[in-house]
């Protein structure tokens, strides 16, 4: 095979939209485990919930932006009240009980989709205005994926200003390190906690969304996904969201290059990258610094 | 109304007394009980602190002092009893409703929350405070009563001294102007200097009619500020007294206090 510079770019573009999906997940994953300690399971299946409801509104409504709402407004609500009802009674019993519980959420949720749509899965079109390509002058590169890593770069810097500028970031920085004083200081941190575990599941349902026209919908396609931002959590740095950025979008680089260059390892590349990361630094790159910084 | 800052500044205002707080109260514990896991840390303990009262609460390492303001502040695990507050129970209540009557909590461990600045555990006193009052304003009052914090408002608030970090803990306490507050053990581990100026702002505080229940190792210290005393030993309340006799009273000092 002839491997261009060309190709290698077009590539590490897709690897670079991969990442951005992982990040997306990732990220709800390292604020959830950051502020509640809980392992969040489920993550994978809000993913799939996001795609599901998504692509159901958009044959109902013909609109990708209700599709990206609606993707968005149902894995939060499935979110909230897995929080709310499910996991809460479950606080201060050690991390394997909600671990436990949300891996059980995952499940009901899958069947749910298998129940509901069926389990060969379902797909959706970009619209005419997305597909095709832009040429950068260096090269022909596939518009939808560019967005796609454009606007998951403008949504963690919106993240970024909310934590560090806002009032409810800076809850959410005490609240990740001593919930005790925000309880003292007068902030009901039940609440905020309900806040952020739908807001992860949230950010679940529109990776969901975002990725299900380039790869589909299935009731099973969160389970690898929930694998590489594990993966990516556990790399960043446990809670660290910095290291959820780096980390994701290193590895779906990584992953995507690997598949160009050496197909038959493209599964285990991740992995590897995880080994190398953690033998060099074994609190991931930003483990030590610690949440959110 | 009046902010916990004309309060602070008043010693060094001097001449007119400030307004003092709203909804001020008596704290009136009754029967009170705690456990930790089968521990039984604080057993049927009954007192009663005045509108505008500072009282002492004394006692050995591990008579339960700590606990039992964490069970007026709603953070022990279980607990019996009953504890109100300007009429209102408050033993159901969760902790952070409690700060909303008027309570306010300064730890034995300070509490300063890591990664963040001087300036945002400030606004973390100030965070769920109803009473939308200007940042701004709030800080730099607080600047001006405790100088301390004032050059360091930009640096990590984890990375002061003791002393330094017992005062932020103070300031972000008091920022949302409480009208109750409990200390526990805020000279431990302070530099004497601090500890006078800690003290000048505690005066300042009950002379604008903060109410306080002051937890203190340093007897002599506590007795300064304090109208009565209430001593704690295992868990129990033992002796409830004014500041006069107790100071005049070596016998039991020297039972309950000494280290
Ligand atoms: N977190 C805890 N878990 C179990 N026991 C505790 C805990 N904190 C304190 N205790 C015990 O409770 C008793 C009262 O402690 P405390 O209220 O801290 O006393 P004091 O503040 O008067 O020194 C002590 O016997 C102490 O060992
Ligand atoms: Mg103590």
């Amino acid at each position: 095979m002839d491997i261009t510079l060309d190709l290698v770019l077009q590539q590490a573009v897709t690897g670079l939209a991969l990442g951005a999906v992982y990040v997306l997940v990732a990220v709800g994953l390292s604020l959830i485990f950051g502020l509640l300690t809980v392992v969040n399971f489920a993550h994978g299946a809000f993913f799939m919930v996001g795609a599901y409801a998504g692509i159901a509104t958009h044959e109902y409504t013909g609109s990708f932006l209700a599709a990206g709402v609606a993707a968005v407004v149902v894995s939060a609500l499935i979110g909230a009240f897995s929080e709310r009802v499910l996991v809460r009674p479950l606080y201060g019993r050690g991390i394997d009980y909600p671990l436990l519980l949300t891996f059980g959420i995952s499940y009901v949720l899958v069947d749910a989709a298998r129940i509901l749509f069926g389990r060969q899965g379902l797909s959706i079109d970009l619209p005419e205005a997305l597909q095709g390509g832009i040429d950068l002058g260096f090269g022909y590169f596939p518009l939808y994926r560019m967005l796609l890593v454009a606007g998951t770069l403008v949504l963690l810097a919106l993240l970024w200003l909310g934590i560090e500028r806002t009032r409810w970031g800076l809850i959410i920085r005490a609240g990740a390190r001593d919930p005790l004083i925000l309880r003292v200081l007068g902030v009901d941190v039940s609440r905020v906690w309900l806040a952020i575990f739908a807001f992860g599941a949230g950010l679940a349902g529109l990776a969901g969304i975002l990725a299900a026209p380039l790869r589909g919908a299935t009731p099973e396609m969160g389970d690898g996904v929930l694998v590489s931002a594990f993966v990516v959590t556990v790399v960043g740095g446990m809670g660290s969201l910095a290291g959820a950025v780096v980390a994701g979008f290193g590895l779906g680089v990584a992953v995507s290059l690997t598949t160009l260059f050496a197909p038959a390892f493209s599964d285990l590349a991740m992995f590897v990258f995880m080994a190398i990361v953690l033998l060099v630094r074994p609190n991931g790159l930003f483990g030590r610094a610690g949440l959110l910084s | 109304m009046s902010t916990v800052h004309t309060v602070l500044s008043a010693p060094t205002a001097g001449a007119v007394p400030p307004v003092p707080h709203t909804a001020g109260g008596a704290l009136v514990i009754d029967g009170l009980n705690a456990w930790y896991g089968r521990a039984h840390v604080v057993q049927d303990v009954g007192f009663a602190v005045a509108p505008g009262e500072a009282v002492a609460l004394l006692g050995r390492n591990g008579a339960g002092k700590t606990s039992t303001l964490r069970a007026i502040m709603g953070l022990m695990p279980r607990m019996s009893g009953t504890i109100s507050y300007a009429g209102c129970p408050l033993h159901r209540a969760p902790a952070h409703a409690r700060f909303h009557r008027g309570l306010a909590y300064v730890p034995e461990d300070r509490r300063i929350v890591p990664g963040l600045t001087v300036r945002e555990n400030i606004r973390l006193g100030l965070i769920a405070s109803r009473e939308r009052r200007d940042e701004d304003t709030v800080i730099a009052d607080i600047a001006r009563t405790f100088p301390r914090l004032r050059e360091r408002l930009d640096q990590m608030g984890t990375s002061m001294s003791g002393g330094e970090q017992q005062m932020l803990s103070i300031a972000r306490a008091v920022a949302a102007g409480p009208s109750l507050v409990l200390l526990d053990e805020p000279s431990e581990g302070v530099s004497p200097l601090l500890v006078d100026e800690m003290y000048e702002l505690f005066a300042g505080m009950k002379a604008a009619g903060t109410t306080l229940l002051l937890v203190e190792q340093e007897v002599e210290r506590a007795l300064e500020i304090a109208d009565r005393v209430c001593v704690l030993d295992q868990g129990r309340l033992v002796h409830v007294t004014s500041v006069d006799d107790f100071r005049t009273d070596a016998a039991a000092q020297a039972r309950w206090c000494a280290l």
